[in-house]
């Protein structure tokens, strides 16, 4: 065997082609405003805040998972040259519990603390060092509780309640047809669990709270939806919402991690209480545990087909552990719930969905918000099913794809366009990269990279695939909006549109296209996109795939609002006929004979400004058997992994990752293919590196030198297919794109990975250990190249 | 006024202010009361003394009413009742 | 905490010699950590980065002596053929900005059981320079460090850096993580031939209290080695050998099982290390280098 280049003189990766940086309309690459800042570090980010005089804020936190507090003793800490304030509840002056769903959780702990990490006090320094140090000085007696740490242990009758309601949080049962009676040739079981993974955004919880010497407060904060946070802040400063304004400051990345409060009610109570402006800042420890991560689950499944492959019945028993505190468990159950049988047309299932509190680290939205968790399960059941078939695993898909005029298991009719079988043709059609010979590669394109473990021995290749879906918005009768303010105007002799809405801007581009759809509406160049704040109502969260569709539409609605009254203006000046009407490059062109006027002219000094408040369609709850047309809009993709995985260490490297996706319309193809590459990595890491791990409701790995994120060299080339199939009740057609990339993604690779090794692979995040076949309770490894159990039912 | 993704019909917030003559302990009043609160599968914690009940207007009502008595009958002086119909209140728009 | 800021070597130890508390620092990829996490505050923290005695290697009798400033790029960079496995074993520190400041001095300084250059420096036998106004001293690496973080270090002493021989023959080095770049290792192991000594080194990493040797699998392959002759012949090094190499090394592991692995996997994979390296040197050596 030849030697390989340990130290490879080469780059790792070609750089990418410089895009197309010319303002874009919808359609066009358009480059991102903040992208060169933020690459050159001059993007400042809500971390980078500053104002003069200012505060630093900083918490206390339970170091016990369950414990009874007897007493809370700060005249040490309020001592400490340089604090300015150490408060506990009895300083929060409003309503004193605050969550996204339920108010359940304290804004800062009276007598008891549910999670390793729960708020007790807060004080607020001159320097953050000598906040921290006072932290130290607060003394607080605890009664250690046993704590509650496991989600099944919780739904018992004899267990302690940790809440009021019970520790059952939400029961989502669904029941399609009749399993008990349905006949099944063929029947496949299965147990799966899914670890607790983190949106691990690198911009870490800060914000600023500055009071406005009247009694009220502005902040500046991250998050994804200042709206709710809004509002929860007033109620709980006993505040009325106007005297609390919140501006969107710059966001590290959030991916639902910052749908919940962390410090905002915290820094407005030191602002309000010191009379100074606050900052407050979590550093990267104290960030794991001060938001919530996604629901770890098991999941157990019961797949029943016909001999040639038609689905018969699905059964799934889903049990979430919500942790703590609510959060937004309640609508991941019900997503959970619904998604369960996955993309396909079963004409019996039965599926129950059960959210439980315990208290292990509060669990909540993030990206994939429970699809991800049933589709590990459900696509590990569909190649389960194909191979006691004997069938190939990506025909077993199509013939069950689920199509337009269809009925999901939740009653709802599938709309179109659903072109899940299409997904999976053209996946299966996408050619195969060419097979590298193992001799002399490149150590970075081996498993383990150029940490030097193999040179090819024991290295084995596997194809794995997988098909998701999800909704796109929020579901279930919940009133989905958002608000755009759009105003045409002349600065400099030249037409400019500011556009105005309360969208967080997370990294994921709503700024840059909501600046595309007005020009594309009002063929003027130079657009404004205001900075987020509340001074406008709401825009809803950036979450749930959603911004591009319904912030999209209000701006598109304001803009063609805006663009009527500038026809009735030509009209009534030039007698034009609005119909044949248009602008263009900032004059208004009429069909026929050029240009009647440019709108600097038309406008003359004055401005023409429309706020519009769009809903999309309606959806309503799920009755008691699960039935209801819940979801508004759903978008499919499919994914084929390849991976490359060495046996006797059981490394991997993931060598490609190919999928496709319906989107609608691509608004941005360059910001497409990063949604779609990054929701690829996020499922990579669930599926091989990320998981946050909680030994009796500590976490024992709240740092990124052990919460592992994929790097440049763990992430593969991707290959991807858009379809374009307009949804014709959306703006330009669009389907929402963020999650579905990350939900097909994780069970693609581990189906690879059982290509690769015939090792059964239950659990995500895979560890070598178990491709080696080191697992289970005694530590007797299974027999290597072991296949699951497939009960068969002659 | 309850934010969030749905909002309830009816919401009642109780505070038990506890006696300190005759009847059960203080901290027990509030137990009490907790514990009737708890039994309707509505309650939350809303504070060091405070839980609020929320749900369908029948149901809060008749939960609430449990809880009035149960604190009563543990022998507190006065509970304080704060009831909000926000089922139609405009949320996110004030500003 | 005060901040002291030597020019030479000399003020150096004058330096630590007036404050033993201080700290030396030099990349402060270890140090910083442990400040920034408030688990070590010290009153005096001696900055070694503006002392150029120690930012310098030089060859000596056939062996390398390299200062504790040298960072892990230069090593990379300018010794990688002379030392390859350390050169190796660079490579997979952390990322290229925490290679460039990094060293192997603060690897020794720290003396955990995860610091990626020691194994290197353990299967080559490799000594440690240790400094005070008193005069210098050198220990086997092998007895410098005695237990996870612990090393014998005096007080009043600063790390000079370490003595190497120059490679006679094949080496490598290879690392378990679960990720492909920044990992701290789940296991590691380090391999040296010594063709004119008839040796061959081995260091097990992260797989025990301190790295160390596996001293039965060494002679059972230098006997195997001896026994046909191969250091002359150059001949192959049979299957069986080579696992039974492998099973020897695992013996000698002592892992634990915690956040990054179990202690089963650790002791597996570094057999599988060890047989493989093995091979790959031996490859090399046949191949007449």
């Amino acid at each position: 065997m030849t030697r390989a280049e340990t130290i490879p003189t080469t780059p790792t990766r070609e750089r990418p082609e410089t895009p197309v940086s010319t303002p874009g309309r919808v359609g066009e690459s358009t480059t991102r405003a903040d992208g060169v800042p933020k690459v050159t570090g001059e993007f400042e980010y809500s971390s980078d805040l500053w104002m003069d005089g200012m505060l630093y804020g900083a918490t206390l936190r339970s170091p016990h998972p369950h414990a009874n507090i007897w007493s809370v003793d700060t005249s040490e800490a309020e001592a400490v040259p340089g604090i300015f304030a150490v408060l506990t509840h009895e300083d929060v002056p409003g309503r004193k519990v605050c969550g996204m769903e339920v108010p359940d959780q304290p804004v800062l702990a009276w007598e008891r603390v549910r999670y390793q990490g729960e708020p007790i006090a807060l004080v607020a320094a001159d320097h953050p060092e000598t906040a921290r140090r006072a932290l130290e000085k607060i003394s607080v007696e605890y009664e250690v509780l046993d704590p509650i740490t496991d989600a099944e242990e919780a739904m018992r009758e004899d267990t302690p309640k940790l809440h009021l309601s019970g520790n059952l949080l939400r029961h989502i049962h669904v029941v399609h047809g009749d399993v008990d009676t349905a006949e099944a040739d063929v029947v496949v079981e299965g147990e799966y669990e899914v670890g607790m993974q983190d949106q691990a955004f690198l911009g870490p919880e800060s914000g600023l709270a500055v009071p406005d010497g009247r009694g009220g407060v502005d902040l500046y904060i991250s998050t994804q939806w200042l709206h709710i946070d809004r509002d929860q802040v007033a109620e709980s400063l006993g505040l009325e919402p106007d005297q609390v304004r919140l501006h969107l400051s710059g966001v590290g990345g959030a991916f639902g991690g910052r749908e919940d409060l962390s410090m905002q009610i915290h820094s407005c109570l030191l602002a309000l209480h010191t009379g100074r402006p606050v900052k407050m800042m979590y550093n990267r420890e104290e960030s794991f545990y001060g938001h919530v991560h996604r629901h770890p689950a098991r999941m157990r499944y019961e797949h029943g087909a016909t001999r040639d492959g038609k689905l018969v019945y699905i059964k799934a028993r889903l049990v979430f552990d919500g942790g703590a505190y609510a959060s937004s468990s309640n609508a991941v159950c019900l997503n959970a719930g619904t998604f369960a049988c996955g993309p396909y047309d079963v004409p019996n299932a039965l599926v129950d969905s059960y959210m439980l509190y315990t208290n292990n680290p509060p669990c909540g939205a993030m990206r994939g918000f429970g699809a991800v968790q049933v589709c590990f399960a459900h696509e590990a059941q569909m190649d389960k099913l194909a191979k006691a078939l004997g069938m190939d695993p990506v025909e077993l898909r199509i013939k069950n794809a689920i199509k337009p005029g269809d009925r999901f298991p939740f009653g709802q009719e599938v709309p179109p366009p659903a072109p899940v079988a299409e997904l999976l043709e053209r996946l299966k059609a996408m050619p195969m990269p060419e097979e590298e010979d193992i001799t002399g590669r490149d150590l970075r394109r081996l498993p383990g990279g150029v940490s030097n473990v193999t040179h090819g021995e024991g290295v084995r290749r596997g194809v794995g695939y997988a098909v998701g879906y999800k909704n796109v918005g929020f579901s279930a009768g919940f009133d989905d909006y958002s608000t755009a303010k759009v105003t045409l105007s002349v600065e400099g002799g030249e037409p400019l549109v500011r556009v105005h809405t309360a969208a967080a801007e997370v990294g994921q581009g709503i700024v840059t296209l909501e600046a595309q759809i007005a020009r594309t509406e009002l063929g003027v160049n130079k657009i404004a996109v205001l900075p987020a704040d509340t001074s406008i109502d709401s825009a809803g969260s950036t979450s749930a795939s959603r911004q591009s569709y319904v912030t999209g539409a209000a701006v598109k609605a304001a803009c063609e609002a805006v663009r009527e009254k500038v026809f009735a203006r030509v009209r009534e000046e030039f007698g034009e006929d609005p119909d044949g009407l248009s602008i263009e490059d900032g004059n208004v062109v009429a069909e026929g004979h050029g240009i009647v006027v440019p709108l600097a002219e038309l406008l003359d000094g004055e401005e023409i400004g429309e706020l519009v408040k769009y809903r999309h369609k309606p959806t309503y709850p799920l009755d008691e058997n699960g039935q209801g047309d819940a979801h508004v809009q759903f978008a499919f993709a499919a994914q084929r992994a390849i991976v490359e995985v060495d046996e006797e260490l059981g490394l991997v490297r993931v060598v490609e990752v190919a999928t496709t996706q319906d989107v609608g319309k691509a608004m941005n193809p360059q910001a497409l293919e990063g949604q779609i590459e990054g929701g690829i990595a996020q499922g990579l890491g669930l599926a091989l590196l990320e998981e946050i791990q909680v030994k009796e409701g500590r976490i024992q790995n709240a740092s990124f030198t052990d919460y592992l994120l994929p790097t440049i060299l763990d992430m593969p080339p991707v290959k991807m297919e858009i379809l374009e199939l307009a949804d014709p009740d959306a703006p330009y057609g669009l389907k929402g794109v963020g999650e579905p990339p990350t939900i097909a993604s994780t069970p693609a690779i581990v189906a690879a990975l059982r290509d690769a090794t015939g090792r059964e692979l239950n659990r995500v995040p895979v560890k070598p250990e178990h491709i080696v076949g080191i697992s289970g309770p005694t530590g007797q490894p299974p027999q290597p190249g072991s296949r699951g159990p497939a009960a068969e039912r002659a | 006024m309850m934010p969030g993704y749905t909002r309830a019909e009816l919401t009642a917030e109780l505070k038990v202010l506890p006696s300190r003559e005759g009847g059960k302990a203080p901290r027990e009043q509030i137990e009490a009361a907790r514990q009737a609160a708890s039994e309707s599968g509505l309650a939350h914690e809303a504070g060091p003394d405070a839980t609020v009940l929320a749900g369908d207007r029948g149901e809060v009502l008749g939960a609430m009413m449990k809880v009035i008595e149960a604190s009563l009958d543990a022998g507190a002086h006065a509970v304080e009742v704060k009831v909000e119909a926000e089922a139609d209140a405009p949320r996110f728009g004030r500003g | 905490m005060e901040f002291l800021q030597p020019a030479t070597w000399r003020e150096a130890l004058e330096a630590k010699s007036a404050h033993h508390e201080a700290v030396p620092i030099f990349g402060g990829t270890d140090v910083m950590v442990e400040m920034n996490f408030d688990r070590r505050r010290p009153g005096y923290v001696l900055d070694l980065t503006r002392v150029p005695e120690i930012q310098v290697w030089e060859r000596e009798n056939g062996k390398f002596r390299v200062g504790a400033g040298v960072t892990y790029t230069r090593i990379i960079t300018d010794l990688k053929n002379e030392l390859p496995a350390l050169a190796m074993a660079s490579r997979t520190v952390g990322s290229p900005q925490i290679r460039n400041r990094g060293t192997v001095g603060g690897n020794l300084g720290t003396s955990s059981p995860a610091g990626d250059a020691l194994p290197p420096l353990y299967a080559s036998d490799a000594e440690v320079e240790l400094a005070s106004v008193e005069g210098i001293r050198r220990v086997p690496v092998g007895e410098f460090v005695t237990g996870p973080k612990r090393n014998v270090l005096r007080r009043e002493e600063l790390i000079w850096g370490f003595i190497i021989p120059e490679a006679e023959g094949p080496q490598q080095y290879a690392k378990i993580g679960t990720r492909n770049a920044m990992v701290i290792a789940v296991c590691s192991f380090g391999l040296a031939l010594h063709p004119a000594r008839r040796k061959v080194g081995t260091c097990i990493g992260s797989a025990a209290p301190t790295p160390v040797r596996a001293k039965e699998a060494e002679e059972f392959i230098e006997g195997v080695l001896a026994e046909g002759d191969l250091w002359e012949t150059r001949g192959a090094i049979s299957e069986a050998a080579l696992r039974r190499f492998g099973e020897m090394v695992e013996m000698s592991a002592r892992p634990i099982s915690d956040v990054r692995g179990t202690a089963e996997y650790r002791r597996r994979a570094v057999g599988v290390l060890a047989r493989r390296t093995l091979s790959w040197a031996w490859a090399e050596y046949r191949d007449g280098r």
